[in-house]
Parts: C-alpha cells; structure tokens; sequence
C-alpha cells in the first residue's frame, strides 16, 4: 500500500495499538474460549495513506478501532508499532516535547465536552495558537477570522462555551480547529451528536473550509451518508482491521465485503423497509476473544472453511486494483 | 481565566437565597466574617497605635475589664449573654474573640487546599506512581484522628495560635488531596483536556487553565461547609487549653471556664457554645446550598 | 377484550411546561394524539421539539418539580389517566403500558442478573393473573423467551448482569421484558439511537417482528426520519412543542406538506462529494420569541407576514393528513383530530 511514498500526505504504516486488559478474567474464563493474551488490538496493523487536500473517510462501529486510529494520527494515542508520518516527519505523541504543535488537529464528536464550559468563546478558539508567541492583537485578529469562517458572530467572543447550542459548539470546535493552520484535522464523529437540520450546516461549512484552506481530512463516521457527501476515499474499519478500502463512489456503489454490505445496508434509508436479507445474525464479535481465522466469520453468510482458519489479508483487486478487500471471496 | 461576570454573580445570589436554608446559612456565614473583618481590622490598628481602646470601639462594653462585683449576672437588656466569673460582658467577649476563628478558619482552609492541590492535582492528572505515592502518604495522615493528630502536633510545638493554625493544616489537607484528585479524575478524560493536549499546553499548564477551574465549583462547596469543622475543632482545642492564653478571650477557651459554672450559671458556658454550633450549621447550609446552586437545582 | 372506543391512546390538548430559573418554557403545546390498537406512530422531532416530554407525559413519568402540565387530558383504553393516583399508575405501568428508553441501563437494574429480572416481570404478571407457576417453569419460560430476542447464548446471558453485556444486548432484553409483558402500549424513547447501525438494523427488525406477533401498539420517539419510515404506520412530525404535521409514513415521506418537514427531508445527505452544497436548514431552534407565531417561522423557506401574526391550526387536509402552516390552502378544514 505504501507505495509512491512522494505524492502522500499522510501516511499510516502497519500501526497497532493495544490496550492492555484488567480483571476481566472472570468473564472471559466463564465463555472458556480462546485464552486472552492479556491486551486487546483495538488497532491491528493498520495501513492508510492520504493525499494532500483530499477525504478519507473511516467508516466503522464500535469497537472497530477507528477513534482509536483517529487519535493516533494526531498523536493522542502512543503508537504501539508501526509509524505515522506527515510529510515524511513522523508524528510524535502529544506529551512529548516540542511536538507537531497546531498542525494536527482534531473534532471530537460531543461538543459538549469538547469546549471547556468555563472558558470563553475567545479563549477557546484560540487556545491553540497561545503558545506561538503571538501578539494579543494578532491573536485576537486570528480569532475573528475563523469565527467569521465558521459563520459565527464576533459578538460571541465572551460568552461562556456552556451557554451555546450544539451546532454553536460544534462552529467554535471547528474554529479552534482551523486557527492554527493546521495540516490534518481528524474528525471523530463531528455531526452525531447534532440534530440533523445542524448536520447539514456543519458538512457544507466543512466542505466550505477544505476548499478554501486547502484542508485535508480524516473524517471518522458510521454513516454512509455522510461518508458519500463527504469522501474521496473510504476505508472500512472492522474490529480493528481494515476491511476495505477504495474510492468513495465505487465503494459506496458497489460494496466487495460482507461487512461493508451488511453495514450499508443497515444504514436506515428514507423510503425503505429495513433489509431482512443482508442483515447480519448474531451479537458482534467480541474483541477480547478474536477468532484465529477471519473476524467477520460468524456472522458472514458467506463464510467458508477457509474463514475459519486463516485471516485473509487486505489486498487490492485485480480488476480494479484501486479498491481492497480483506475477503476471501475475491481473493485466494 | 476565572469568569467574575457580576450580573452572574447577582443571579447565582439570588438563586442561593430562594431557598431558605441557604439563605440563612448565607445570612450567618456573611455576618460572622463581615463582623469579624471589621473588628479584625479594628484590632490590627488597635494594636498599631497602642490604644487597645480602639478594638473594642464597636463593642457594647469592655470585653476585657474585670469587675467582680457583676459576675456571673444572668442574661439581661445590658449583658446580652450575662457576665462571667470576672465580671466581663460575655457577649462582648463572643463578638471580640469572633475575628480570631474567622482567620483561624480561613488559614486553615487555604493551607489544606494549598498542600491538598500540590499533592491531589498530579496524583489524578499523571497517575501512576506519581498517584501511588502521594495517596498513600494522604492515607498515612488519614489514619490519624483528627484530633489526636492536631494536639500531638501543638503539643510538640507549643500553645499558641499560630502552632494551632499549622496542627490544623497538618489535619486537614489530605481531604482536599482525595478531593481533588478524584475531580482530576473525573475532568482529564474530558475532550476539551485532549484539546488543549494538542495546543500543545504542558501538563501544568493544563492543570492551571482547565482541571483548576472545572474542579472549582466541587472545591468551593465543600470548603464552605468545611469553614465550620475547622472553627468546631480549633474550638476543641481550645477549650482544652492550646489556643490562645487568657485573659484574651476566645469561645472554646470560655465554654471550658463556663463548665465550672454549669449548670446554675448555664449561660457562661452555653451560649458562646450554641454561638459555635450555629456558625457550623450556617457553613454546613450554605454549602449544601451551593452544592446545589452549582448543580442547577436551585 | 373490544375497546368503546377504538382509540387504545388519546391524547387531547397536551400542553406541558418546563419549570426554569428564569420562567417557564413551554415544552409541549396542545398536542392532541390518538392511537389504535396495533397501530404504530412514530413522533419525529429534534432537540427541543418536545418528544421526550411527550414520551414521559404518557407513561406519566415528568416530575412535578421540573415541569408542569398545563392542560390537557391523556385517555387510555377509555380511562382518563391524566390524574391518576400512584398505586393506580403503578399497575398501569410495566403492565399495560411499557417503557423502553434509550439508554437500556436507566431500566435494567444494575444489581440484579438478568435472569432474575425477566423472572421478577413473570412472577409480576403471574401475581396479576392470578397464576403461581414454580422456579424451573419460570426459568424455562425465561430461556424461551431470550431465545425468541434472538440474544446468542441464552443460557450464558441469563446469569449476567447488565453492565456486562453491550447496549444492543440490554435492548433485547428490554424487548423480551416487553413480551413477557405484553402491554397493550409500547413507548419506545429512541431505543436504538446509542446502538451501532448494525446493530439497529437487528433490533429494529425484532421490534417488528414482536408487534406483529403481540399486536402491540407502539409510539416510537426517534429523530431520524428514515427509521421512522421504516417502522411506522403513521408519523407524526414534532417542532417547538407542536405537532406540525401528522399522516401515514407514505405521505409523509412521499408527499410531505409542512415546510419543516420538507426541509427536514432534504437536510439528510444524500449527495455525492462535489454535486454542491446540502440543503440545509438555517438558524437553530429557539424556544424564545415564537410564543404567538409559527414556531418554524425564523427558519422557515416559506415564512411570510401572515406566518407571525398566530399559531397556525392544526387542519385537515383530507386522507388523514394533518398540517399545521397557513401556506397551506383554501382545500384544509379547522377540524379536531380523529
């Protein structure tokens, strides 16, 4: 996947965080299954990579691994192996010194805990450039301008984060996010906890500031919806694997693994009856108990002996070679 | 970087005092240290300019003149409270004594929340051992009776207010070390921390800018009610004799002289004592009401 | 059992205020409601449109201390219960009238396995028909019926507790709970809006299934259209505390009338990257200033002068179709919900 390392942007290589498990032992010892290893893989050898300006959209549930992957990228999470770089640097956990300041950024999913509810609209925005040794007037100058780029009002600039609606939360998130320039923004869920009247603001400003600030994002979401309005890509995220990967309509158009059927599937559609068929049975895998061979295996309708031996690794079509699946139905 | 907003402050007043009991726990907990700053005052330049007259300028009579042939007299229109065993006003003497728990009081809170912050903060923001030690050390401290621990401590140092103010600062900022952990606890998960993560603020600065202000309104409460266990402790010990030494006036110090009078002269040593009491259920209301105004429930 | 009337819910004239600081806010405004046996309604609303409140004032869960009822009447199965006493309610709740939140944890007790808990609701339903069956009945009919929520494991899932078992698990349960009760009202608060999608999709099917079979009635709160869409016979579009439209899921979906709910329609996404902007809504839901107008007039594409002077009426506009807004013509009748 890693191939013409010169046109990336943002590379993600074979990156695997764990998170160590404790006293569990009784639960899992009463299924009596697979013994736990002691850590759970929330992200098990993950490769992405990203051009400048462009969408990468992470569509997965649960427990799927994508906000873990999100925070990764902007180094909120130590990578347990494997590397991330941004234009060849690699990217640095947050607490360590003298670190990618202001060039990653992120939206997190609940505004409401996102904006400290006793700072100022003011103060919050500009949080990120308080530490590049701007004046008090450039800083306020900053601040004014990605207020106006959010479609807020200067007259907001004082009130407490707590007095905001929602959608108002989410503008000022955004404006935080855009003042320091940053290369990267991960969005975690930006428009769930919205109502969607607000959501459809929020996607046109973001498609809005991408173009304008020549933004590239790494939008993590479970709707296919806004994956469709919002992407150029899509990676699918499964239980900590990527289980497919291509360009956004043809992904969406034409779905290659089971997971991504079923999960486009259950996505409710305006105007039609929920999809008996593709639905898949059974109580999500576990991630504590991973089976040796592939983890979509027992709820697949496709599923075969070999499923259940090995895992079937992420490779690109040979017709087309720009999507990949992880299945062994397309490839051997 | 803390939001003094007045027109807040009026509305958040008047929630307070809607409810009754806050109200009135308002009401005294703002009249004892309103009192005893004033008369604080006094006595500071009274001491300045040596004329002792001045501290008790605002006082209906002498609080330290002794006048044997009107002791012990009962409660009337003139002795408020009756006289003691030497003739002196007590009420005089409740209101001259005031200003000396009020600063005890708040010494003691400012140097537990002072120490409790140094060692409470980093224990819930870094973990680890960083936590490990400086709980277990909160727990060391904690095992001691409050009590015992403070007169041990005074008795080593010796009688005096000032040695009392530190045993009860010794006492008391391990509780502030567990309470403030624990809402470190609860705010570092918070976004707006991963937020400020990526502006690139140190871990102090964090603490500083954020966990400080979120942990404020819990912090706030708690050392309100917390005004009046120091003033009831502090009046414990003196009453058994390790605040400040006779014959300036101090309320546990006369509850204890009172105790030889009691029961037939009962207001000598009851009503300085029922001054005490009524001061810590004042704190107590007042805290459980911003507890509650914090909350939004008022 | 054959109702009077064929109404198993009515609701007339509900208006529900929220106690604040500063005053109160309306919650709810004369929303008037019926539902039939075996009927499903679906109320659509976002933040601040009332739906939760509604849900809590049927079950009669709003606290005296947060919120008010104004007016207003709630009938079920012929009987005003809008003031009914506790001990009354109690055995109306749980029973004929069941509740599923959208958070499974508020109603599963946490100390409590689950086998014990779907057993307390047998022996309950048990007391009131008079039965008095023995333990291993009782289990048995505990396995039957996590079996029918197609819960996995059974017999593993019956000795835990909640907190061990994922949010679309505890649902389930929930939803075997409601078939060991077979109340005659179901009110289902956003039930699968924390869940994943796959996960919806299961339990949503379950629910259907489950209606069919016990011919329950439901009213499913929810903020997504397109869920509502798939499960209900009728909908019942909610903003500022009014119902702003109401017909079968068809029309709804199909032939939406009411400004709002076009617009809400169009808001979903459903473009494709580089096909232009979202039809959003502008503005937000404000609840202060729209006392005496259109509560959708500041956001509304269509608002005109005629919009601000009063709150439009709720009118028929034939087939079971009700709008409330005044750009809508001379064919509707001031007439009172059926």
């Amino acid at each position: 996947m890693p191939a013409e390392k010169s046109s990336s942007f943002l590379e993600i290589d074979h990156v695997i965080k764990r998170f160590s498990q404790r006293k569990s032992g009784f639960w899992i010892s009463l299924i009596g299954r697979r013994k736990p290893s002691g850590f759970v893989s929330a992200v098990d050898d993950v490769s992405l990579e990203i051009k400048r300006g462009q969408t990468l959209v992470i569509l997965g549930e649960s427990g799927s691994g994508k906000t873990t992957l999100g925070r990764m990228i902007v180094g909120l999470e130590k990578i347990d192996s494997g590397l991330i770089s941004l234009s060849g640097d690699p990217v640095r956990f947050v607490r360590d010194r003298g670190v990618n300041r202001g060039k990653l950024q992120m939206v997190f999913q609940d505004p409401g805990s996102s904006l400290d509810p006793y700072m100022s609209v003011a103060s919050c925005v500009a949080e990120p450039i308080s530490k590049f040794g701007l004046t008090k007037l450039q800083v306020a100058a900053k601040s004014a301008e990605s207020l106006r780029l959010v479609g807020l009002e200067g007259d907001i600039l004082d009130r407490r984060t707590l007095e905001l609606s929602g959608g108002q939360k989410q503008r000022v998130a955004i404006a935080r996010a855009i003042i320091s320039d940053p290369e990267i923004i991960v969005l975690d869920e930006p428009t769930s906890s919205i109502d969607v009247s607000i959501q459809a603001q929020v996607l046109n400003l973001l498609i809005d500031l991408q173009r304008i600030k020549n933004l590239t994002y790494v939008l993590i979401s479970h709707d296919p919806n806004v994956a469709k309005f919002m992407a150029d890509n899509i990676a699918i995220m499964h239980l900590g694997k990527v289980v497919e990967y291509g360009p956004s309509a043809s992904l969406l158009s034409c779905p290659k693994h089971p997971y991504t059927k079923t999960l486009l599937a259950s996505a409710p559609k305006l105007g039609s009856t929920l999809p008996e068929g593709v639905v898949g049975a059974g109580d999500p895998q576990s991630i504590i108990l991973l089976p040796k061979g592939c983890r979509y295996e027992s709820r697949c309708q496709f599923a075969m002996e070999k499923c259940r031996e090995k895992e079937p690794p992420l490779l690109p079509l040979k017709e087309e070679p720009e999507i990949s699946v992880s299945c062994f139905l397309y490839n051997d | 970087m803390i939001f003094l907003n007045t027109k807040r402050t009026i509305g958040s007043l008047r929630r307070l005092a809607s409810r009754p009991s806050s109200l009135i726990g308002l009401v005294i907990i703002v009249a004892f240290y309103g009192w005893s700053l004033v008369e604080g005052i006094l006595q500071v330049i009274a001491a300045a300019l040596k004329t002792p007259s001045i501290g008790w300028a605002l006082l209906p009579s002498n609080p330290l003149v002794v006048s044997i042939s009107h002791s012990l007299l009962s409660p009337s229109m003139i002795h408020l409270m009756g006289t003691d065993d030497l003739g002196r006003d007590i009420w005089s003497r409740v209101l001259y004594a005031a200003p000396t728990d009020a600063t005890v009081s708040i010494l003691v809170i400012t140097g537990g929340i002072a120490i409790g912050a140094l060692v409470g903060y980093p224990a819930g923001y870094f973990g680890k051992g960083v936590e490990e030690i400086n709980m277990r050390v909160t727990d060391l401290f904690l095992a001691f009776p409050a009590l015992i621990l403070a007169l041990t401590i005074e008795a080593t140092l010796g009688r005096n207010v000032v040695y009392a103010i530190i045993a009860l600062v010794v006492v008391w900022w391990p509780s502030y070390a567990r309470l403030l952990r624990g809402e470190t606890l609860k705010i570092k998960h918070q976004k707006f921390i991963d937020a400020a993560l990526l502006s690139g603020l140190s871990s102090f600065g964090i603490i500083v800018k954020h966990v400080f202000r979120s942990s404020l309104n819990t912090l706030i409460s708690y050392a309100t009610i917390d005004l009046g266990n120091t003033i009831l402790v502090y009046s414990i010990l003196s009453f058994l004799g390790l605040g400040v030494p006779a014959p300036a006036p101090e309320w546990g110090t006369m509850v204890a002289s009172g105790l030889n009078y009691f029961p037939g002269q009962w207001w000598y040593s009851m009503l300085p004592g029922i001054v005490i009491t009524v001061i810590v259920i004042g704190a107590a209301l007042l805290g459980d009401g911003l507890r509650d105004m914090f909350a939004g429930e008022l | 059992m054959i109702l009077q009337d064929s109404n198993l819910l009515k609701i007339e004239d509900l208006s529900v205020d929220y106690k604040s600081p500063s005053g109160n806010v309306p919650a709810l405004r004369d929303v008037s409601l019926s539902l039939k046996q075996g009927e499903i309604l679906s109320i659509v609303g976002e933040s601040g449109s009332g739906k939760t409140t509604l849900a809590l004032a049927v079950s009669r869960l709003l606290t005296t201390n947060t919120s008010m009822m104004k007016n207003g009447k709630i009938i079920f199965r012929g009987r005003d219960i809008t003031n009914l006493k506790a001990g009354n309610l109690d055995k109306l709740r749980g029973t004929e009238i069941f509740m599923i939140f959208q958070n499974p944890f508020m109603s599963l007790n946490p100390l409590m396995r689950i086998k014990d808990q779907i057993r307390e609701a047998i022996q309950v339903r048990d007391k009131r028909s008079g039965q008095k069956e023995s333990y291993p009945k009782i289990l048995n009919q505990v396995t039957d019926v996590l079996k029918a929520v197609r819960i996995g494991d059974a017999g593993d899932i019956m000795e835990r507790y909640p907190h061990q078992l994922s949010g679309g698990q505890n649902q389930r349960i929930m939803l075997a709970m409601a078939l060991v009760e077979r109340p005659s009202l179901l009110i289902a608060d956003e039930p699968t809006t924390a869940l994943d999608v796959t996960t919806q999709a299961q339990v949503l099917l379950l629910l259907k299934e489950i209606i069919k079979e016990t011919r329950m009635s439901v009213i499913f709160i929810t903020h997504d259209l397109a869920v509502a869409g798939s499960i209900s016979d009728r909908i019942a579009v909610l903003y500022g505390g009014m119902i702003q439209e109401i017909g079968s899921s068809k029309q709804i979906l199909y032939e939406p009338k009411h400004p709002y709910t076009v617009s809400l329609i169009k808001s979903i996404p459903s473009k494709s990257k580089g096909e232009g902007y979202l039809d959003a809504i502008k503005g937000s839901f404000q609840s202060k200033g729209i006392e005496n107008m259109c509560a959708f007039y500041p956001r509304c594409p269509l608002a005109h002068d005629e919009c601000k002077r009063k709150i439009p009426s709720l009118m028929s506009i034939g087939k079971g179709v009700y709008v409330r807004c005044v750009n809508y013509g001379e064919a509707a009748e001031d007439v009172a919900i059926e």
